[in-house]
This record gives structure tokens, C-alpha cells and sequence, in this order.
């Protein structure tokens, strides 16, 4: 039902929705990540991959990147507006953004699904 | 008491600088103003607008020791020497303490800061439950002095775009008052991505307000007004859909 | 004497201005009050005590000119309402 509010309607409501709908998500996964941490306490590399070994946790965390890079688009973007007035560099800076967001977005999915 | 404010006067000036006042106060001398009357009386230069003296017209607003205030119901004997007194940061200034306020009331004008009642007027005046009266309460008292917009980074980055606190707490006024019709309109009227969610709740807008209000606040509420009216169109919508089908 | 010469919000000017208006003003309402030898609402004289409908239920009207003064009735037919008999204010 609230994904349907994320139209291009409400372009105004769909940034300010969208950027407290990953934060939620990502507030769930930290709690999550700090339980599954303390519970089994990876110490070695062996434990670590272990760690991240079972499929539901690799899409969660999959997930929460997703989320991650939608919130760092539209909170630097927010930042950009206000700080680089000039358009050029601002959207230069935006392009890089972009560009960084993906190849992370790349490198994550590479990482949790492969 | 020492005082030190910023100096402007385009006809003579070719940049702002901050001069030093040391003025003697008389015994009734309890507000900022009237420290500020007394410096005018010995420099006839500075120019401030002031009127009603009392927290009412809004007139004397400016930064005092770095925080935006009326100066007539700032009590001198709070303030920190030297008084650095500056004109509202973010908007021009026209001289001293003066600063061009267009932009300001352009944003309040451009919410229709009005009622809007499409029914024919009533031989008496349209009523009002106490209840409905109450919802108006901490709303309606704006003096729209502009502390608050002027005190506000996201105005001070965007002011072309992004309303500030009072316009908006005004549009709230309206959205709140149980004898307006317009609330769709003046929903849609915010939807433009800098001109509502411009705001972050930084809440310079609640620390500064000398009537102690909460334009954060306020704006909260129309985020949420504008959730509802969303939600609404998609179900009205679908039933749309559904009376087509059937 | 204003030592404030500029074009740019001047309110020294503006204020001196303001206090011409205030002198005619004041100088309005002295000679007006002087001459309406009654006491009505806030103007209160002590050797007029009492309102007086039948001689004073008139706008007092005041030229700069000699200090002279012209008196207008009161309209006391509303056009929309209901008229009602002036009569003192008692509490």
C-alpha cells in the first residue's frame, strides 16, 4: 500500500517516504546484525564467512544495501542542493555519486549473491 | 553598555562594517529597544524599523549576539557585552538593521494565507466549535517578523524555492481551520520537492520564535496531511477502476 | 536637526515627518476639545461634567487656517439597520 504512494505524482512525498522507508529497513537490519554478532561472535576469517554463510542473511544484507544506496542518493543529493550552488559541478558531483553508488551496488551483489 | 553593530548605508558605504557603540542607559531602560532608541538618539543614522514597542507588529527583528529576536522584548539584562547586533542573516539588506523582506512575503503569499470557503456567506460570521477554535491555537499568532525563515539553513540555500517555517506554519493555519475548503489545493500547492520537504527539522525555527511557537512542528503535521491525501487518491482510484469494471 | 542625509531608509526623516504630523494633530484635538463644552465618552472635561446631547451631538471639524473651527450632524440613520435613540452610557 505505501509502495503505491511512490509515484511520480508525489515527487516531493516520494523522496521524503522513500528516505524513511530504508531507514526503517536499515534500523531492522542493524538490530538484526548486532544480535546475530553478539550471539555467535565471529573471531576467525573461517567464523566470519560462516558468518555470512546462510542465504536468508546474504539477502538481507543484499537488501540493505539496496536501501543504503537509495538513502546516500537522496541524502546527498539533498546536501549537493544546498552546499554546491553551482549546477555544473553539482551535477558532475551527482554523476560520480551515481557512478559510485552502482559500482558498489555491483560490488555488494557480487559479495552477498554470488 | 557597549554595543556593536553592523553598519550599511549604500549611498556612502562600500561595505558593510561593525561600529562600536558605549551608551549610557536611564533607569526605565529595560529592553533592547530602548538601549537602541538611545544610540539613535545620538547617531540619527542607524536605521532599524521599529513600531509598536511590545512584541505585536514584528517590526525589530534582527540577530542579536548571533540568535535572530525581537529587540523590544529582548531584557538587556540577559544580553552578553558587547551587544553584537546584525541584520537577519539571508535575506538583503536594505540599510543597518533593515533587510528587504519581498522574498519573505512572497513565500507567505504564495500559500493563500486566506480562508477559502466556496459557500455563499452567511448573514452572520461562519461558526466555529471551541474545539475546532482550539486546533487554530499556537498557529494564528505568527507576527510573521521572519526570525524564524531567516534563521533557517534550508531557506538560506534555497530560498527561491523553499517556503521557511512561517509561510508554511501558515499554510497549516489554514489546513487546520475547520471553515476552509481548500485543503486539496493547498496539499497540492507543497508538492514541488523544495518548496515543503525542503525541511529537515533543524529546528532553528522553534529555538528563535519570540511567540514561542512551533513552526516544526506544524510543518510535521502537513507531511503527514499529505501522506493521508495520497493514500485517499490511490483509493479513490481504485474504486474508480472497480466501478468501471463492474 | 537631522544629521542623516540619505535616500535610503531614512527613518530620522521619517520621523521627523511623523512628528510635524503629530504637532497638527495634537493641535486638532486641543482647540476642538477646548471649544465642545461638554464631557462625552473619553473626552472629559471638569467644568463640563455631563453629556449634552441637544448642543454637542456633532463632529467637530478643524481647519489649520486660524485654528478655525466647523461642526457636521451626526448621521444617525443607518441605511441598513435599525435605528436606535442616542442616550448616555451609564455603568
Amino acid at each position: 500500500m505505501v509502495i503505491e504512494l511512490l509515484t511520480k505524482r508525489y515527487p516531493g512525498m516520494r523522496a521524503w517516504l522513500m528516505q524513511r522507508l530504508t531507514a526503517l529497513i536499515m534500523a531492522f537490519y542493524s538490530v538484526m546484525l548486532l544480535g546475530r554478532i553478539l550471539v555467535l561472535q565471529p573471531a576467525t576469517y573461517e567464523e566470519f564467512l560462516g558468518f555470512f554463510q546462510p542465504a536468508w542473511f546474504r539477502i538481507a544484507s543484499w537488501l540493505f544495501w539496496i536501501c543504503l544506496s537509495i538513502h546516500a542518493w537522496l541524502g546527498i543529493r539533498d546536501v549537493f542542493k544546498d552546499y554546491v550552488p553551482n549546477m555544473y559541478v553539482r551535477s558532475l558531483l551527482l554523476k560520480i555519486l551515481v557512478l559510485l553508488l552502482w559500482v558498489y551496488m555491483a560490488w555488494a551483489s557480487w559479495l552477498f549473491l554470488m | 553598555m557597549k554595543f556593536s553593530i553592523y553598519r550599511f548605508n549604500p549611498d556612502v558605504d562600500k561595505k558593510p562594517y561593525m561600529q562600536d557603540y558605549d551608551v549610557v542607559l536611564e533607569d526605565g531602560d529595560q529592553m533592547l529597544l530602548d538601549a537602541l532608541l538611545r544610540i539613535k538618539d545620538l547617531d540619527d543614522s542607524l536605521s532599524l524599523r521599529k513600531s509598536c514597542r511590545e512584541g505585536v507588529c514584528g517590526s525589530d527583528s534582527m540577530n542579536i549576539n548571533g540568535k535572530n529576536g525581537l529587540a523590544c522584548v529582548t531584557k538587556l539584562s540577559d544580553l552578553d557585552e558587547p551587544v553584537v547586533l546584525r541584520p537577519m542573516p539571508g535575506l538583503p539588506v536594505i540599510r543597518d538593521l533593515v533587510v528587504d523582506m519581498t522574498q519573505f512575503f512572497e513565500h507567505y503569499n504564495s500559500v493563500k494565507p486566506y480562508l477559502i470557503n466556496h459557500d455563499a456567506p452567511p448573514e452572520t460570521e461562519r461558526l466555529q466549535s471551541p474545539e475546532d477554535r482550539a486546533k487554530l491555537d499556537g498557529l494564528y499568532e505568527c507576527i510573521l517578523c521572519g526570525a524564524c525563515t531567516t534563521s533557517c539553513p534550508s531557506f538560506w540555500w534555497n530560498p527561491e524555492t523553499f517556503v521557511g517555517p512561517a509561510g508554511l506554519m501558515q499554510a497549516y493555519r489554514f489546513m487546520a481551520d475547520s471553515r476552509d475548503q481548500a485543503m486539496d489545493e493547498r496539499l497540492e500547492n507543497l508538492e514541488a520537492p523544495d518548496r515543503l520537504y525542503r525541511c529537515h527539522n533543524i529546528m532553528n525555527c522553534v529555538d528563535v520564535c519570540p511567540k514561542k511557537l512551533n513552526p516544526s512542528l506544524a510543518i510535521a503535521k502537513i507531511k503527514d496531511l499529505k501522506f493521508e491525501q495520497a493514500r485517499e487518491h490511490k483509493c479513490n482510484a481504485k474504486k474508480h477502476i472497480e466501478i468501471k469494471v463492474l | 536637526m537631522i544629521q542623516d542625509k540619505s535616500q535610503v531608509f531614512n527613518t530620522a526623516r521619517v520621523e521627523a515627518l511623523e512628528l510635524d504630523n503629530l504637532v497638527e494633530v495634537a493641535l486638532a484635538t486641543m482647540h476642538a476639545a477646548e471649544a465642545r463644552t461638554e464631557s462625552r465618552g473619553a473626552h472629559c472635561r471638569e467644568d463640563f461634567s455631563e453629556r449634552d446631547d441637544v448642543n454637542w451631538l456633532t463632529h467637530s471639524l478643524y481647519y489649520r487656517e486660524g485654528h478655525r473651527l466647523a461642526y457636521k450632524p451626526v448621521r444617525l440613520k443607518p441605511q441598513t439597520v435599525a435605528s436606535f435613540e442616542p442616550k448616555p452610557r451609564v455603568y
